[in-house]
């Protein structure tokens, strides 16, 4: 009770003080709120409130401070004479709504995580930035952090006045759990994207391969175990030596969103691991510790075994990974639907005779796919800042360039520079991208696309953000392999998608994002402990009864307490 | 005053006071942020507002001492540490020695030259090649394996043979450098002893060990002394590209750990606990290396 009070005490003298600087667009902003102390002090006396316009400029120009994730790669993709600093995103974006954004740092990679970390710890945040995962630790924990700490703004009344129709839309689509979830105390601190939930983690495969070897596409884990193993004794490349590795794999990583991992192999046996679920009583238990992991460790220390992971994985990180593609040695691995880019592109490059597939690994008649909720990023505003309608509606204008909703834009990514567009380019001056949309937004478009090509339905159905995708396609289903851009589109829309729009999906949710005080100090600890014994069994160096030694030191060493305070802080969540 | 500066030792202390105010800046202002350790940490307060943080008391001490992985790497940091002095002892003085007695100028200097060269490679370079030298399929497992009928090992993921690569790689890369330190050492001990010595009939190996040695062994307990203070320190850059999870029980030190823990999980009051007791336990052995330097080498700074 007391921090709270103290808390709001500092923001009050914070509000006061940025009002004293008070103009036109602020008072609009702050005016017909109510429903916080603070900010009734801000709006005695001001100015009678202008209607609040989603997408309109200042009359005068906004400064605002933010930071930037310029990761190098990206910035390869820029136009000629585009930069992170300066390219016909930004510039829109600021001519539009009349502002300036200036970086007060720029990092990418590592350094990016040591300084958003270090930003927050020093208290030197920007006026207006994207929160998203650093590292091992979640968007939510950090957005937790900084409302613990008052360090950002309560953005209820601005969203609720400035959110584009577009937006609240979305945020509907999922009955505001995604607002609830950045909410604390019934008042919203961060703008969240609600995601495509697309992450299914799917099997890509060489189809040559399978066919050459006469071998069934793995559907289940057992089957997905087969084909590793084939791959791995009967050289599929057909060079004559056994050069080549199953599975590949990655073990820097073993169970996140990246490619490479374990994570769908997980899912298939009903195992969820670092991930927070509902167990049969309906408490919260952390998946890692759960005997499905037991199981499905069961079947990957068997694959390590028969040699059909690289027996070197434990060393390796995605980059060196995608070597093996590269160079032919490995046509099988786990990832999400967009690999066709990477790192299956540069194997498509070097070997454009490679012909890829994806499939589903099923479990009984659905595909388990873990989540970690609507949303993993949010814009926030730093405490005190004058505009926080300012954010909203940069999320408006982001939102309506996603939907392909702005002429000026559209044309450059259609005719213009962008065309044969990179999303990756697509950058407003912030750290990241925060475009809520619907969560089976790349489902729909398959199925737009199958009934297409089925002949129900006519092109017309397509909107205007489709339409190029679906050019890609078609051209690839003409001519194929003509153009290997549009192969790889074709891969990661009709095979990678496909899997994604096909597929009955179950989708799970990491019931908690959150942080607790045993957790923060023990999670290292406890994290460095799951990874070494989950390691050590796949290896073979242990063996798979280690696993219950682990659940019972992972209790003791503080993870019955985590579980406990998890489980608390859940139900007051509720 | 006056009297003051004509004191003849005056100069030599003003003289000090460049490295004093550099001391004063760089080491014993930011000593301050030590506090922090005691405090709970308040990210709104900013690093500087530590002053104004609840205090923790002991509690992130007793959470390291508690931890049962503290014991793991302050047994890994000790190994590491030790192995890396004794080696960084006996190898530069062994090479330094043998490189005295070679009378062909232009080989020693090539020599010289050749094994100081890696001291200038990053760890970062050198644990790329190292990964790949040491792999499966590396030379190392190819040549174990043609020439000996050695199974092939993974080195970089082994317990068994990480702290041996570490202290062995180290030595690689560091010990041409720490060469010139004696090989200077050398040219300082008077030649007429050696021509004393000659005089009464001393071989080669008679001079080594009665004139060569006992000239450098200052030079020797000197750098022990000062390398002991770093006990503590094994070396963060070059295990930090090393290591992974797998080795964590033979090859996760202090830093590292401090790294993953504090830095990437933003627990800052235990690192800086954790760095403290670093400190502390440094702090004592350099007290005790130094009265060793002086009962055994005779040796005093003061």
């Amino acid at each position: 009770m007391k921090k709270t009070a103290l808390i709001s005490a500092v923001a009050l003298m914070l509000v006061v003080s940025a009002c004293s600087k008070t103009d036109n667009a602020n008072n609009g902003a702050n005016a017909g709120t109510n429903n916080g102390a603070t900010q009734n002090q801000t709006t005695e006396g001001a100015a009678p409130a202008e209607k609040p316009d989603p997408f309109g400029p200042y009359a005068e120009t906004v400064n605002f401070t933010t930071i930037v994730n310029n990761n190098p790669e990206a910035a390869k993709k820029f136009p000629e004479g585009e930069s992170y600093e300066n390219n016909k995103y930004k510039s829109y974006l600021e001519k539009a709504l009349n502002i300036k954004s200036t970086p007060i740092w720029e990092a990418n990679g590592p350094a990016y995580s040591n300084k958003f970390n270090l930003m927050i710890a020093s208290n030197d945040i920007p006026d207006i930035f994207v929160v998203e995962n650093i590292d091992k630790t979640p968007a939510k924990t950090l957005l937790k952090r900084l409302y613990d700490a008052g360090m950002i703004e309560d953005l209820t009344t601005v969203y609720d006045q400035y959110a584009s129709d577009a937006v609240k839309e979305v945020n509907q689509s999922v009955n505001n759990k995604a607002l609830d979830n950045a909410s604390f105390d019934g008042k919203l601190y961060g703008l969240p994207s609600v995601n495509d939930m697309n992450n299914v983690n799917m099997v890509w495969v060489r189809q040559d391969w399978l066919d050459k070897l006469k071998l069934k596409a793995p559907t289940t884990t057992d089957e997905l175990m087969t084909v590793a193993k084939a791959f791995k004794e009967q050289d599929p490349n057909g060079n004559g030596k056994k050069d080549e590795i199953g599975l590949a794999a990655q073990g820097a990583q073993l169970f996140n969103g990246e490619p490479f991992t374990f994570t769908g192999l997980m899912w298939a046996e009903n195992a969820f691991p670092n991930m927070w679920v509902k167990d049969d009583s309906g408490k919260l238990v952390y998946g890692s510790t759960q005997p499905a992991v037991k199981t499905a460790l069961g079947k990957l220390a068997q694959m390590y075994k028969d040699g059909s992971l690289d027996s070197e994985f434990a060393l390796r990180d995605g980059n060196k990974t995608a070597e093996f593609l590269a160079s032919d040695r490995a046509g099988l691995m786990m990832g999400m639907w967009w690999n066709p880019y990477w790192p299956i592109g540069s194997g498509i490059d070097n070997n454009p005779k490679g012909e890829w597939k994806a499939y589903p690994i099923m479990t009984g008649d659905h595909v388990n796919v873990g989540n970690d909720f609507y949303s993993n990023s949010f814009i926030v505003v730093k405490k005190g800042f004058e505009h926080p309608e300012l954010a909203v509606k940069i999320m408006n204008i982001m939102k309506a360039n996603s939907s392909k909703k702005i002429p000026e834009l559209l044309e450059l990514e259609t005719t213009g520079i962008y065309k044969a567009s990179d999303s990756t380019r697509t950058q407003w001056g912030l750290n990241g991208q925060v475009v809520p949309v619907f969560p089976d937004t790349t489902a729909r478009t398959v199925k737009k696309f199958d009934d297409i090509f089925a002949g129900t339905a006519k092109e017309d159905i397509l909107d205007v953000a489709e339409k190029p995708i679906f050019d890609q396609v078609k051209s690839e289903k003409d001519n194929p392999k003509k153009d290997l851009n549009n192969y790889k589109t074709y891969l990661a829309w009709m095979e990678g998608n496909g899997v994604v729009s096909r597929n009955k999906l179950n989708n799970v949710f990491n019931e908690f994002t959150g942080t607790t005080p045993t957790m923060e100090q023990s999670f290292t600890t406890l994290s460095d402990l799951q990874t070494k014994t989950f390691l050590e069994i796949i290896m073979g160096k242990k063996p798979i009864s280690e696993f219950d030694s682990f659940v019972a030191s992972w209790n003791k060493m503080g993870g019955e307490q985590i579980t406990n305070e998890v489980n608390e802080a859940y139900l007051k969540q509720q | 005053m006056a009297k003051l500066l004509q004191k003849e030792s005056t100069h030599f202390h003003l003289m000090l006071l460049p490295a004093l105010v550099l001391v004063l800046i760089f080491q014993i202002y930011p000593m301050t942020g030590i506090v922090l350790a005691f405090k709970d940490f308040v990210p709104t307060k900013g690093i500087m507002g530590v002053w104004h943080m609840p205090w923790a008391g002991f509690k992130y001490f007793r959470f390291v001492l508690d931890n049962p992985e503290s014991k793991t790497i302050l047994r890994n940091t000790l190994i590491i540490s030790f192995g890396k002095i004794i080696t960084m002892i006996i190898f530069p003085v062994v090479f330094a020695l043998m490189l005295n007695e070679i009378r062909l100028r232009w080989f020693k200097r090539t020599v010289q030259t050749v094994v100081y060269l890696p001291h200038f490679l990053s760890w970062v370079v050198v644990a790329g090649i190292l990964k790949d030298v040491l792999s499966l399929e590396g030379p190392v497992n190819w040549v174990l394996h043609h020439w000996f009928g050695v199974e092939p090992q993974m080195f970089l993921g082994s317990n068994d043979w990480f702290r041996s690569i570490i202290i062995s790689t180290n030595v690689w890369k560091e010990f041409g450098f720490s060469t010139i330190i004696y090989l200077a050492a050398l040219t300082n001990i008077n030649p007429s002893l050696y021509e004393a010595a000659e005089i009464d009939g001393a071989g080669r190996f008679q001079k080594l060990m009665h004139i060569t040695l006992p000239g450098i062994a200052m030079t020797i307990a000197l750098l022990a002394t000062l390398s002991l203070n770093g006990v503590l320190n094994a070396g963060f850059d070059q295990i930090f590209n090393l290591y992974n999870v797998l080795v964590y029980d033979t090859g996760d030190i202090i830093d590292t750990y401090v790294y993953r823990s504090g830095l990437m999980s933003a627990q800052y009051s235990v690192a800086t606990a954790i760095g403290l007791l670093n400190s502390v336990v440094s702090f004592i052995l350099v007290v005790f290396t130094y009265s060793m330097a002086y009962r055994f080498a005779n040796y005093r700074i003061f």
